[in-house]
């Protein structure tokens, strides 16, 4: 019994001092992608000799995630910032009371339209909501591009097409702006009829992207760091910025968001990392990355051929706190159009 | 004279260094009886199992009912081909079936199916008289039912012959009794020859019919 | 005064430490299902729609999995095909991998989706748990009942006594296969996504946990856990009712002769490993490399990449991984006996009820339990409690200890009462008489309870985003890197955890050969 005992208890052994908690002096919430969060919050601890506990998010297999991590952790909070890669659950945990303003000299360089006016949040280094699409896929087609978004379920395009469903990520936040621009009604009849149109509904932007690449249709409805990726991993596609009138407004930005939580533990590291994260040098690492974020720092470089918003295209304006309000009254009749 | 319903010649059997049988010659003509007594570990289980084709042997001829069965030590014809019954000493009931199963499973590998099946199962029970055990599975049975259903479930075969591995052992000497007459009104329904093998050399006479002997050597004598 | 003998303090003392771990995530779940108004929603028709989908979904996914999974018992375990130690050897790696990897490599070879496929898929996920439970049936079939079956009837009947043997298992199998597909979001929902969409209620559970009133998503839960309870009671049921014990003399039954058959039989095996792993590893490995016609690099320089980034990003995390779920392997390993005995001490009835109430932290949908555990132990002094691993390690030997009581109440099931009580009789104090009549001589089984533990912790995705100390972990990692698209990455990672984890069923093999080699 002895002999096979003991190699348990050694093995106890090498594994009990795992149980041991290190000091931390800052805990970070991140729902970007951790290839290319991590090795800024490796920069930031280099930098600032402070010693961040970072914690990840998915999507794919439909966790609640960190929303609700920060939700159910409101009465003891533990995480100090929550980095999210989009921005409407940031502006529903304001709302909830579980944020607090972060403004420094850094975070009031960034435009108006990508920080809360009572400091609440931040943005920098935006997605935009974009069609990409494979030109030979298109021209054996036959068909075209839909000329803009609300078009994509016409007939003459939504079997040649893809989006994801919006219950989830930027998609879900760019149907409640919609809402909050066009009427939730017609919003709610367009995805109705979304449903039987032929256009074909994923459960998220990376797959539809997949999907173009594989050559099952020739184009999506996707974000630019998701056409990226394509671009990056080999495949002849191309990015259109839709709703390019005065009528419709302009292709959607959607940034990342920073927001220090209420009774954060660690405050003044926090407001050090928000900083350290908007600035010019780290927006460029991220528009330079794969994922090819759109700078939103007025100082930032942008590098060569990346688009730039309001220079190359125009960008349709948020009031985003609208949009959030409008969030948590569709997602259940989201919810219900597209769980059957 | 008649042929023999078994003519086993010349038979060996290793089983790595040791030889368990050697030279093993005997006919048995049908209806006759044979026991073969010896002490535990000589190899009688193993002589049963050639004969029913379970096994290779290293050598030697196996007939029965005129095929041949075996031949240099190689099973040439499969044990449902034999005309033969093996009750083994743990009997080899079939956990999930109930007797009445048993027997109607037995009647199926003989090609009776359906009504007919269960109509002859029943029968058998009844001429038997396990009637009232028809509907229990063998973890329901005692040590004593458990034997006689084997022997019924190997009647309904209707073999020629019935290879009989120690069927009492482990049983008191009542139940060992009552297995004995139940044997032999078997024996009397089928008209069956039988070899039966065993320890016990009380049991050897019981049977009556030819006796021998397994020695230590691996020679029947 | 309590005597170290009796094995009901033992076992009592086991069952109050089991409860422990669970009572604190499973707490605050309880209660928001009693607060009411859990089963209002199954009012709906819609929502009633999507549940019923998910329970045919599912019985057509564990009834494809027995289908594939007993033939695969048999073939391997009974029969001499050749690579028949290697087939037996493969099926269990299926459960390594994540359903959504293999969902993604039978698309990627078939282009198959929408509402069969999913059904599909997780037919073939989930067929190791038959092939398995149905192989372990087949090895301790009495040597005599396959032969009086063999001689009678020839292959048929022999072959007809195996499927005997092998049914309660594989009812077992195909009851954890239906609760296991049941309860899958993942693969649906891809399936969904690539075809034609439908929606099952997993889908509609989660989506209740990500209401502002979090609890409301287990409540949406309660009747899809009641209804794996009482499939897992129905399934006990049936697994009773056809069970039947092997008397023999502990003569294992011999293979069964092929003759003829055996290239086909052998090309049948091999086509169902082929489904139920080969091909989908097959295209996760194509993965590794795979890009656009623009893409820089040959196939092989691609894959290196992949492999390497694989490597280095991830050694850590999954290091981490390991530790806790070794830790939590451990305290399976000390707890299980305890509980196992307990269940096989019991039978008929109250021994369904107790496995079925010991099956609860399991049947708990992964975010509730999450929750509960962030409702339970996030609180004012207990920080460092909290953030730390200590709490992970409880959570996760709590949630997956019912499978290393199952796993070893069912070998423990084969063990003689007698050889029980006359250790009892010898005076040997209980500790002792469970180690020498129940864990020595089946030592690898109980490894495999604590690695089976180890690999359920390892492979566990919804506690390891909820808990601070679990997120720096191999699951979040892989599946932060497959929402994200890196393909390469995510089939080089997959592969490098399956390979980790299929360790211990490797240990496992070497112990059982090499058992076998000294015997």
């Amino acid at each position: 019994m002895r002999a096979f005992i003991a190699p348990l208890l050694l093995l106890a052994a090498w594994t009990l001092p795992s149980c041991g908690e290190a000091e931390y002096d800052l805990v970070v919430y991140a729902s970007l992608d951790k290839e290319h969060s991590e090795p800024l919050i490796a920069m930031f601890e280099e930098r600032s000799g402070l010693k961040v506990r970072a914690q990840y998010d998915v999507e794919q297999n439909k966790t609640v995630g960190l929303v609700n991590r920060l939700r159910a952790e409101k009465d003891s909070p533990y995480a100090d910032v929550f980095w999210n890669n989009e921005i409407a659950h940031t502006i529903r945990l304001k709302n909830e009371g579980l944020t607090q303003p972060s403004e420094s000299e850094v975070t009031r360089r960034i435009p108006a339209e990508f920080r809360d006016a009572e400091g609440h949040w931040v943005g920098f280094a935006a997605r935009a909501r974009v069609i990409m699409y494979d030109p030979s896929l298109l021209e054996k087609s036959g068909s075209q591009l839909p000329p803009n978004i609300l078009a994509m379920t016409e007939a003459a395009f939504a079997p040649h097409g893809g989006m994801a469903r919006p219950l989830t990520g930027t998609t879900l936040s760019h149907f409640a702006v919609l809402c909050g621009q066009l009427g939730r009604e017609q919003v709610l009849a367009w995805l109705e009829a979304s449903r039987d149109s032929g256009i074909a509904l994923t459960n998220g932007n990376a797959t539809v992207m997949k999907r173009v690449c594989q050559g099952d249709f020739p184009w999506c409805l996707t974000d630019t760091d998701d056409a990226a990726a394509a671009v990056a991993n080999g495949y002849p596609v191309k990015i259109v910025y839709p709703d390019q009138t005065a009528e419709l407004g302009g292709t959607l930005l959607i940034p990342n968001t920073l927001c220090m939580m209420k009774d954060a533990p660690h405050p003044e590291a926090a407001q050090q990392f928000i900083d350290f994260l908007i600035s010019p040098e780290v927006e460029e690492y991220l528009a330079n990355s794969r994922s090819k974020q759109i700078p939103l720092h007025p100082d930032s470089k942008a590098p060569e051929g990346l688009p730039m918003p309001y220079r190359d295209y125009a960008v349709l304006a948020v009031d985003w706190e609208a949009a959030a309000a409008e969030l948590d009254a569709v997602l259940p009749e989201f919810q219900r159009i597209f769980t059957q | 004279m008649t042929e023999p319903l078994l003519s086993v010649r010349a038979l060996r059997c290793r089983f790595a260094e040791r030889t368990v049988l050697d030279g093993i010659q005997f006919d048995l003509a049908a209806g006759q009886r044979l026991s073969i007594a010896g002490r535990s570990g000589r190899g009688k289980s193993t002589l049963l199992r050639l004969i029913a084709g379970l096994q290779d042997a290293a050598a030697g001829e196996i007939q029965i009912a005129g095929q041949i069965a075996m031949q240099a030590g190689k099973q040439l014809l499969a044990p449902w081909d034999r005309h033969l019954q093996l009750v083994f000493q743990d009997l080899g009931l079939w956990p999930t079936r109930t007797v009445q199963q048993h027997l109607r499973d037995a009647l199926r590998a003989q090609g009776v199916r359906g009504a007919r099946a269960k109509q002859r199962a029943t029968e058998v029970l009844q001429a038997l008289d396990l009637s009232a055990l028809a509907a229990r599975r063998p973890g329901r049975l005692s040590g004593g039912e458990a034997r006689r259903v084997a022997l019924a479930r190997a009647l309904a075969c209707q073999p020629k012959l019935l290879l009989l591995d120690e069927p009492f052992a482990s049983l008191d000497a009542e139940s060992r009794d009552d297995g004995f007459r139940f044997l032999e009104s078997v024996l009397e329904l089928s008209q069956a020859a039988v070899i039966l093998v065993t320890h016990d050399p009380e049991e050897a006479a019981r049977l009556g019919g030819m006796h021998m002997q397994l020695d230590a050597e691996g020679h029947l004598v | 005064m309590l005597s170290l003998r009796r094995p009901g303090n033992w076992q009592g003392l086991a069952a109050v430490l089991g409860l422990a771990l669970v009572l604190g995530p499973l707490g605050p779940l309880l209660w928001a299902v009693l607060q009411g108004g859990a089963f209002t929603e199954l009012g709906e028709a819609r929502v009633a729609l999507v549940f019923w989908r998910s329970v045919w979904m599912a019985a057509l996914s564990a009834s494809l999995s027995v289908l594939v999974g007993v033939p695969l018992a048999i073939l391997s375990q009974r029969t001499k095909i050749y690579g028949a130690e290697v087939v037996a050897l493969l099926t269990p790696l299926t459960l390594l991998l994540p359903p959504l990897l293999i969902a993604q490599g039978w698309n990627g070879l078939t282009g198959w989706d929408g509402l069969w496929a999913s059904v599909f898929t997780l037919g073939m996920c989930f067929a190791p748990l038959p092939a398995l439970l149905a192989a372990r049936a087949l090895a301790q079939q009495s040597a005599t009942s396959h032969e009086s079956a063999w001689m009678m009837g020839g292959r048929r009947m022999a072959l007809r006594e195996m499927l005997r043997v092998a049914r309660p298992a594989a009812i077992l199998g195909g009851t954890l296969a239906f609760l296991f597909s049941v309860t899958d979001f993942a693969v649906p929902d891809y399936m969904a996504a690539l075809g034609e969409t439908f929606g099952v209620y997993p889908g509609h559970v989660y989506n209740h946990f990500r209401d502002t009133d979090y609890w409301a998503g287990a409540r949406a839960a309660a009747p899809l856990v009641l209804l794996c309870a009482a499939v897992l009671y129905l399934g006990l049921w049936a697994r009773d009712r056809w069970a039947g014990e092997q008397v023999g003399q502990g003569r294992p039954a011999e293979t069964m002769p092929l003759a003829g058959w055996q290239w086909p039989a052998t090309l049948l095996a091999w086509g169902l490993l082929g489904c139920v792993l080969l091909l989908p590893l097959a295209r996760i490995v194509y993965e590794l490399g795979v890009a656009g016609p623009e893409a820089a690099g040959t196939w092989g320089s691609r894959a290196g990449e992949s492999v390497q980034a694989a490597v280095e990003r991830g050694r850590e995390d999954i290091g981490r991984s390991l530790r806790t779920g070794v830790l939590a392997g451990l305290i399976a390993l000390v707890l299980a006996p305890f509980l196992a005995h307990a269940l096989v001490r019991r039978t008929g009835r109250s021994a369904r009820l107790l496995t079925t109430l010991v099956a609860l932290p399991l049947l708990a949908p992964g975010v509730g339990y999450g929750m509960g555990a962030i409702a339970f132990a996030n609180r004012p002094g207990w920080t460092e409690f909290y953030q730390g691993n200590l709490l992970v390690v409880l959570v996760f030997a709590g949630r997956f200890l019912p499978i290393a009581v199952f796993l070893l109440a069912e070998r423990f099931r084969s063990v003689p009462r007698s050889r029980d009580e006359a250790a009892a009789v010898s005076g040997l104090l209980y500790p002792q008489r469970l180690w020498q009549v129940y864990l020595a001589p089946q030592r690898a089984a109980w490894l495999l309870a604590g690695g089976l533990v180890l690999v359920f912790a390892v492979r566990e995705l919804d506690l390891a985003i909820l808990l601070p100390g679990a997120n720096q972990s191999a699951a979040v990692r892989y599946f932060n890197a497959l929402h994200f698209a890196r393909d390469g990455f995510v089939a080089a990672f997959g592969l490098l955890i399956a390979a980790i984890l299929f360790l211990p069923v490797m240990l496992h093999a070497a112990w059982n050969s090499l058992r076998q080699r000294n015997d």
